[in-house]
């Protein structure tokens, strides 16, 4: 048995789609027992929306579900039925933690509000992830990242002016701040909890989280009323600063010069040593000036040349510059990334799945990981070991067609 | 204005903290600090650049209230301390052996070639957390780039799927590597801390931005093992299975934000006859089916009544405005949000039915600022603001008194620049 640093800590995991799964999935890979309580009559969608295997019909082979759901077990219950509510129950009363992230009052409805949790075990600590939080004028109002990333106001100040704010391509609400400050604010609970003995309600309104990451263009306005627009790349105190079309389709690097060393260092690189000595461009402020006439002639030089070599050779100036890199960039070349972060995992329904690593490294533990359980996998697992029912009540349970 | 009452530090994280990081890897810290640990922000005696990052406040002299600085400094003690001296570094190395944990930002090796390094720290504490964020990590061949938000998030892959599809790819204007790079170093840190607490063994956690960022792109990475291509930027639009799918749709006012899914396309139509005539064959469209078919059957029957049904919702919609759409929203249950702006957001009022907004007063700057409030809502131990950023070297005494530093030892610190 491996050492992990979360282990003895187990988690009844009411969380479906991609927030929720992801907030629990790092427990699971540090060795918490982190129960997925699932149905079959409404699969989680995650199982079977998104990027999946063509020609397979299944539940559990797409491949943010697997992404997102590594190390965890999986248990299927009707929770609509009055036994089925009983084992969730029963399951609640030998956890620490019981988290979710559906809409308002979704939990209530069954009885497993944070007040009700709580008569059934005293200490637990229950994490509740809804777009709007739990009270307030619009606690019922639900959505998923494609509406956080507009309602909180990324799209706002992502994109091209007088173009449409069309915000990120990928649902990044989901996969950034929410998972990791639901994560967060775990971990403390259960800090506090170990060394008072309290639990407690967590409510974390996935709309104020991602305005959190809005940072300081919330605060532009608050202090000095001024509503950010979209600036495309430009950046306010950096030029050059943007992504420059390479040799190639579709192929563009970055390049973004933040002081009179680096401007210099890049004239230097790209031979054109001449540029550092004409006024026009000699102050940052200058070149903020004379900004689109240096992007076309950055443009003319980067356009023949391949994304690459220009990252590499103004790197070798001290020249901030990367690639901007595809997916398949990122899993066939990017050594940084593939070497320690991307894995192969077997799985029983396809030939193999490539997995996103866990992010975390410590150095003298390693994290468990085993591939995301198949939808109700480990229902006699759940049962028979963790609750203790008997084999033969366990024959009954699935009769009954409470275990669906 | 909020209670300056410092948390109980023997609940919720009782840990002390020695930040030297910058820009948006503050945020580790400061999550630290709003959970009640004891974070000494330590910056260089001429003040941390994170300071000289706008936006900056109005009656801001040049750069010298920073609101970024404010932001993300708060619930940080402030110490000046200089790295390049012998005595500086001595008295650094008398803090880490008081310490849990370390956070910096620094070159990799930098630290190392002042003889501060992880290897040398772990000796002095061998419980020592000791957290590095970079934009590419401590190790592997990109460890000595140079690199800003556009680069870090560009190596990331998340600018390649953002943006529209006849214009080069782009980033979110607020950087967002480093940030995300400091929550990550946050939940390593505290399971580090954790890990250090049962087993006496302190260690090094190294945190990338760009792998912070690629986490981010998640729904994009699984394409090309399992389909053989890459997602690519699709501006207003969305993969719905394999047809694309606005999401992005103009109002009169904006522009708002729509998921296209079976319940909210009914739940348009449906107010669509409420208050218009909609064409006899929208309303023999089998729209409950979609989710899935349209998945299995992209040039089929069904992705042409998609189509047709989105052409007349895109008609209906730009002419109401975006507080109309949320409202319907919020009635009817559909998925579908305003593109707000950051004054929308500040006069939202579940924010402010939810005491979002925090007003807390800055010595410093001589003025309250509004913060963010804590998104998360802790019952037992709520998070808040309770000390403001500091000045440069606001608590030296407090600090330096603790590690038994005289106020004469102080002064001709002082002068020599060491603080």
């Amino acid at each position: 048995m491996l050492n992990l640093p979360l282990s003895n800590i187990r988690i009844a995991d009411f969380g479906w789609m991609i927030a929720g799964p992801l907030a629990t999935r790092v427990f699971a890979n540090f060795g918490a027992q982190v129960i997925r309580i699932e149905s079959t009559s409404r699969i989680d969608e995650i199982r079977v929306v998104g990027a999946k295997p063509d020609g397979i019909d299944s539940p559990n082979v797409a491949g943010v579900f697997n992404d997102i759901n590594t190390s965890k077990l999986s248990m299927t219950l009707d929770l609509n039925t009055e036994l089925g509510l009983s084992l969730a129950k029963h399951l609640i009363e030998i956890s620490d933690v019981v988290t979710n992230n559906f809409r308002g009052d979704r939990m209530s409805k069954w009885g497993l509000d944070y007040g009700q949790l709580k008569k059934i075990k005293p200490d637990i600590i229950a994490l509740s992830m809804p777009m709007m939080g739990s009270d307030g004028p619009h606690q019922h109002y639900g959505g998923n990242g494609i509406n956080i990333i507009a309602g909180a106001g990324i799209s706002g100040i992502t994109g091209y002016p007088h173009r449409a704010p069309v915000g990120t391509g990928s649902l990044y609400p989901d996969f950034s701040g929410n998972p990791n400050h639901a994560a967060i604010a775990l971990l403390a609970a259960i800090r506090y909890r170990n060394r008072t003995g309290k639990g407690q309600f967590i409510d974390l309104a996935q709309y104020e989280s991602t305005i959190s990451l809005l940072g300081t263009s919330v605060l532009e306005y608050t202090a000095n009323n001024k509503i950010p627009d979209r600036p495309g790349n430009k950046s306010p105190n950096m030029a050059p600063h943007s992504v420059y079309p390479c040799k190639g389709t579709d192929r563009w690097c970055a390049i973004a010069v933040s002081n009179e060393q680096e401007w210099s260092n890049f004239t230097k690189a790209i031979g054109k040593p001449e540029w550092a000595s004409q006024s026009k461009y000699s102050t940052m402020e200058q070149r903020k000036k004379h900004e689109e006439e240096l992007d076309k002639k950055i443009s003319s030089w980067t356009s023949s040349r391949d994304a690459y070599k220009i990252m590499d050779l103004l790197q070798n100036h001290g020249v901030p510059a990367g690639v901007v890199q595809d997916t398949k960039d990122l899993l066939t070349r990017d050594p940084s990334y593939t070497k320690t972060h991307v894995v192969d995992m077997a799985h029983p329904e396809v030939d193999s799945m490539k997995i996103h690593g866990e992010t975390i490294s410590i150095s003298d533990v390693e994290s468990k990981f085993d591939r995301a359980p198949l939808l109700g996998e480990h229902n006699d697992f759940v049962l028979g070991e963790i609750l203790g029912i008997d084999e033969s009540k366990i024959d009954d349970l699935y009769v009954s067609g409470v275990l669906r | 204005m909020e209670s300056l009452n410092p948390p109980n530090q023997d609940t919720l994280l009782p840990y002390t903290i020695l930040d030297l990081s910058e820009g948006g890897h503050n945020l580790c810290g400061r999550l630290l600090g709003d959970m009640g640990a004891k974070v000494i922000r330590i910056e260089p005696p001429g003040g941390s650049q994170t300071r000289l990052r706008g936006p900056f406040t109005p009656d801001s002299n040049g750069n010298d209230k920073s609101l970024y600085w404010a932001a993300y400094n708060s619930n940080k003690k402030g110490i000046s301390l200089s790295l390049d001296t012998e005595a500086g570094r001595q008295i650094l190395l008398s803090l880490v052996e008081q310490s849990d944990a370390i956070l910096e930002s620094f070159q990799p090796g930098y630290m190392d070639s002042l003889n501060i390094g992880f290897g040398t720290l772990i000796k002095l504490n061998p419980k020592l957390v000791h957290t590095s964020i970079t934009p590419f990590g401590s190790t592997g061949p990109y460890a000595g780039f140079v690199s800003t938000d556009l680069v870090t998030s560009s190596m990331g892959g998340m600018p390649f799927v953002s943006g529209d599809p006849d214009r080069p790819p782009v980033r979110i204007s607020f950087p967002q590597a480093e940030l995300v790079a400091g929550s990550q170093a946050f939940a390593a840190t505290v399971s580090a801390l954790r890990h250090s607490r049962n087993s006496k063994n302190g260690q090094h956690v190294d945190v990338t931005e760009q792998i912070s960022v690629i986490w981010t792109l998640m729904n994009a990475t699984p394409f090309p093992k399992l389909h053989g291509t890459d997602v690519k930027r699709a501006g207003a639009f969305r993969k719905k299975g394999s047809i694309d799918a606005r999401h992005v749709f103009k109002c009169a006012d904006g522009h708002v934000s729509m998921m296209s899914q079976a319940k909210t396309l009914n739940g348009f139509i449906v107010w669509m006859l409420e208050e218009t005539e909609v064409d006899e064959e929208i309303l023999s469209f089998d729209i409950d089916n979609w989710d899935i078919k349209i998945d299995s059957d992209p040039d089929g029957k069904d992705a042409t009544e998609f189509t047709r049904l989105e052409a007349a919702i895109e008609n209906f919609l730009s002419k109401k405005t975006k507080t109309e759409i949320f409202e319907r929203a919020l009635s009817a249950g559909l998925l579908v949000a305003p593109c707000n702006t950051v004054e929308d957001i500040r006069q939202s009022p579940q924010l402010e039915a939810r005491s979002f907004w925090i007003d807390v007063y800055h010595p410093e700057f001589g003025r309250d600022i509004t913060h963010l409030g804590s998104y998360l809502k802790m019952s037992e131990t709520p998070l808040k603001v309770y000390f403001p950023s500091p000045a440069v070297g606001s608590d030296n005494e407090e600090i330096f008194k603790s590690l038994g530093i005289s106020k004469s030892k102080i002064d001709t610190l002082k002068k020599q620049g060491v603080v």
